[in-house]
């Protein structure tokens, strides 16, 4: 990790894709991945908390010996680049600043249950008399309309119901979810591309609108082979751990194997893709003699999994193969299989992808300083790499109620009014 | 009066995809009103196209239900882009277009001819995007690669699955489905920074780096504290219970999930407030961690004789959350989602009757409108003879050449 990648520490910066754009931020940890790329993207973000904080600030992994309202690390890596403010939504006041706020936005992205907003006199058509030509994105769970809209939700929840859930996992447990949140990533990055469109659409037409976001149908896109298998031929599709069972047979190899220190991804492919690693996987295991005759004289172009019976599969590839990936590590693998073009790949751990040379090499990590902590905040650099730098990561997430003086000062609050609506526990 | 513009409307986007993650960023862009034109090659066909399930187990590049679930809204040409012709027409089709996305390995357009410094000749405010793997630099830049084994890279697999066993992973090609997304995005904002400033662009999207935004905390967390956090199955470090449930019937589950005192008490009575539930030491989130596996054993008990839907309608009631692990049959008749209108049922001329599934966003501004999956090849005359604006001899000429393979 050589290489680092310069960031943008102050804000305003007008050299993104989305700079001159201000965007409101309201909600939990629903909409906090959508702010942050649009942050990326150059736009101006103004992440609005309640006075306690959003909740999503103690959501975990916690740093150990950090305040509890900067400690969350899920807040950490999902708030770069943000202005932060406090506001009592709760309280008439609290209204009124928040609709002189969004006079002067051109997005509310908001994840708050459907019609919440609404009921507190900040819906779309109240905001949109104090600000025309307004963009505003809801990100839900299930939508804005529907027989689930008020349904209570969570990642697995959504997991489940998407469709996804039911083939993750191995066949002889319940089905299992990826141990990080997923959902709310997914739909935010749903969200932070409607913004995007709408904006352009908006600069065309002159028009603003409402754009919602259905997490439940963003996780449907992810769980692509269940309806189609069911479309396709009336068969549910079942969840088989890291095997890959191909048809007729069902022949199932593995993806996942261990190796000598942890685990790697290879796939035996049938046909033309697998001539791309076989052959020379062969040789590259030939080599320490552990080769055997039924790989050595394989007809690879022609090997068809799906009618190889299991047994001769076990024994003619997958148990030489396991044997082979056993004795060596998972950077032995990684490395003597881009050399050899044998796509084996390391299972990482988050200590692996750190570690990762391809991404040092491209400068991918970012480095930032925060008030709080005493060491740097290492976190991905900018999805998208451009000449003129477009897309970056911008500066720490803001501690609570950071930027309130300078916000709501540019709105025309005199320090004065400003001490009192804090005496009010307003900001 | 106002006509109702789409939201991408008079937007064209040339792709030169492969496999998931590039054609279904169009086919996203598609649906909400751009123009896409999906170049292929019946040299060497879309990987996609040959994947299973094929409609009747006929495999046939034009009967995947996979190529066509990825692929709706677009149209399809082929070109032999290493026939100078053939390279020609694609220099030609992009003279016409607002954004290429291509989804090659690194390098691949550059040694046809189509890099970008080769398009902004003929499209000097070019937006185009490369979404190969590894990105355009660094040593893995031309290393083969698939969604699998992305998943692997990015910390992904290794968070998935159970402590006391080997990862398994999330199904499939996850980073297929999360490296879209933020192509969209890129390609929306290029968009209207065009707009705004005249300038096109190239980006670099590589997979590896978009499938690392969706572990960050993680990353995070291992670079501030040495700690890498694992696979947990299905439980949330602050939340309890937190889990998947059994219930009648094979292979049936529902997923219940307590994040507050309130959705405790809530699941308390749905499941008839029994007696080791109202022990005082479980009505704070604490306990309940402290006691997971008990609680995550009594609740099986519990909805072990229950249909899964009853158990989360009951529980939905009592505003706790629960969500039926839908499979493929229930996907398409779940209430929300035929609500939704989530698959549109549209007719396929090799196909016949095939479900397309939509995205994520609804716009005020203009619906969003799904069409079903093209041919191989079926719009090339459309677009040479329309767009192109070449006469029937000329088309004939470039056909017999090769150039249209």
């Amino acid at each position: 990790m050589q290489q680092e990648q310069s960031t943008a520490t102050s804000f305003g910066t007008d050299t993104g894709f989305l700079s001159g754009y201000r965007v409101l931020e309201l909600g939990g940890q629903e909409s906090l991945f959508a702010g942050k790329l649009l942050a990326d993207m150059g736009a101006e973000v103004i992440k609005v908390e309640p006075p306690g904080g959003d909740p999503a600030r103690r959501l975990g992994p916690m740093a150990p010996e950090v305040e509890p309202s900067e400690a969350g690390l899920l807040w950490q890596a999902m708030n770069t680049g943000k202005l932060g403010v406090t506001l009592d939504l709760e309280q008439a006041t609290g209204r009124e600043v928040f609709l002189r706020l969004a006079a002067t936005a051109d997005v509310v992205i908001e994840s708050l249950p459907p019609g919440r907003l609404g009921d507190m006199g900040l819906g779309y058509d109240d905001l949109r008399r104090a600000r025309p030509e307004l963009v505003m994105v809801s990100i839900t769970p299930f939508g804005d309309q529907g027989p689930y809209r008020d349904y209570a939700a969570g990642d697995l929840v959504i997991w489940a119901l998407s469709g996804l859930l039911y083939i993750c996992g191995d066949s002889d447990r319940p089905p299992v979810r990826i141990s990080l949140p997923q959902s709310w990533l997914h739909a935010g990055a749903d969200a932070a591309a409607g913004a995007a469109m709408a904006l352009f659409h908006r600069g065309r037409t002159g028009q603003g609108q409402r754009v919602v976001v259905s997490a439940l149908k963003a996780m449907e896109r992810v769980a692509y082979s269940s309806h189609i298998l069911w479309d396709a031929k009336g068969k549910v599709m079942r969840r088989q751990g890291s095997g890959l069972p191909i048809q007729p047979l069902g022949t199932t190899t593995p993806i996942v194997w261990p190796c000598a220190d942890g685990f790697v991804v290879f796939y035996i492919f049938g046909g033309q893709m697998g001539m791309l690693s076989n052959p020379a996987l062969t040789a590259w295991m030939d080599e320490e003699g552990l080769a055997p005759p039924s790989m050595k004289n394989m007809d690879w172009p022609n090997l068809d999994l799906g009618h190889t019976p299991q047994e001769e599969a076990d024994r003619g590839l997958v148990e030489p193969v396991a044997a082979f990936f056993a004795r060596h590590t998972q950077r032995e693998l990684w490395e003597q299989g881009v050399k050899r073009r044998v796509m084996v790949y390391p299972v990482n751990d988050a200590h692996g992808v750190l570690a990762d040379a391809h991404l040092a090499q491209r400068g991918f990590w970012v480095r930032l300083a925060h008030p709080a902590f005493a060491q740097e905040l290492t976190l991905p650099g900018p999805f998208v790499k451009t000449e003129e730098g477009l897309c970056r990561v911008g500066g720490p997430a803001p501690t609570l109620g950071q930027h309130n003086d300078r916000v709501f000062a540019a709105l025309g609050l005199d320090p004065q009014r400003l001490a009192a609506l804090g005496g009010e526990g307003v900001v | 009066m106002v006509k109702q513009m789409a939201i991408l409307e008079g937007i064209r986007i040339l792709e030169f995809g492969w496999a998931v993650a590039g054609p279904l960023t169009t086919s996203w862009a598609g649906g909400y009103g751009a123009e896409v034109i999906k170049v292929e090659t019946r040299t060497r066909p879309d990987i996609i196209r040959s994947f299973t399930p094929f409609k009747n187990d006929k495999a046939d590049l034009n009967n995947s239900h996979f190529f066509a679930r990825e692929n709706a809204t677009k149209k399809s040409i082929t070109l032999n882009l290493k026939h100078p012709q053939g390279r020609e027409v694609a220099l030609s089709l992009v003279a016409r277009c607002d954004v290429v996305l291509e989804s090659y390995t690194s390098g691949a357009m550059t040694k046809l001819g189509l890099a970008y410094q080769d398009l902004v000749q003929v499209k000097p405010d070019l937006i185009m995007i490369s979404s190969c793997m590894y990105g355009q630099s660094g040593d893995l830049r031309s290393m083969p690669g698939y969604g699998m084994p992305l998943t692997a890279l990015c910390g992904l697999t290794h968070l998935t699955g159970w402590p006391d066993r080997e990862p398994c992973g999330p199904y499939g090609a996850y980073t297929d489905y999360l490296v879209p997304r933020l192509n969209l995005l890129a390609i929306a904002a290029a968009l209207d920074h065009r707009r705004r400033t005249g300038r096109g662009v190239y980006m670099d999207a590589a997979q590896l780096e978009a499938g690392a935004q969706f572990v960050a905390p993680a990353l995070l967390q291992a670079a501030l504290t040495g700690e890498a956090p694992t696979r947990m199955g299905n439980q949330d470090p602050q939340a309890a219970p937190h889990g998947v449930y059994p219930c009648a019937g094979r292979d049936r589950w529902v997923a219940i999930t307590v994040f507050s005192d309130g959705q405790w008490e809530g699941l308390v009575r749905a499941m008839g407030s029994p007696a080791w539930a109202l022990e005082q030491e479980l009505a704070q989130a604490q306990g309940r961690l402290a006691r997971a596996e008990e609680l995550d054993q009594r609740i099986a008990q519990w909805t072990r004789p229950q249909e899964a839907r009853t158990v989360m309608e009951l529980l939905q009631g009592m505003k706790v959350p629960a969500g039926v692990a839908n499979d493929g049959r229930d996907l398409g008749r779940d209430p929300q989602i035929v609500f939704d209108g989530h698959y549109a049922r549209l007719e396929h001329p090799v196909m016949g009757q095939v479900d397309y599934a939509g995205h994520s966003l609804t716009f005020s501004a203009a619906p969003q409108r799904v069409e079903r999956s093209p041919c191989l090849g079926e719009h090339t005359r459309e677009i040479c003879l329309g767009l192109l604006g070449m006469d029937e001899e000329e088309y004939a000429r470039l056909e017999q050449a090769g150039a249209l393979e």
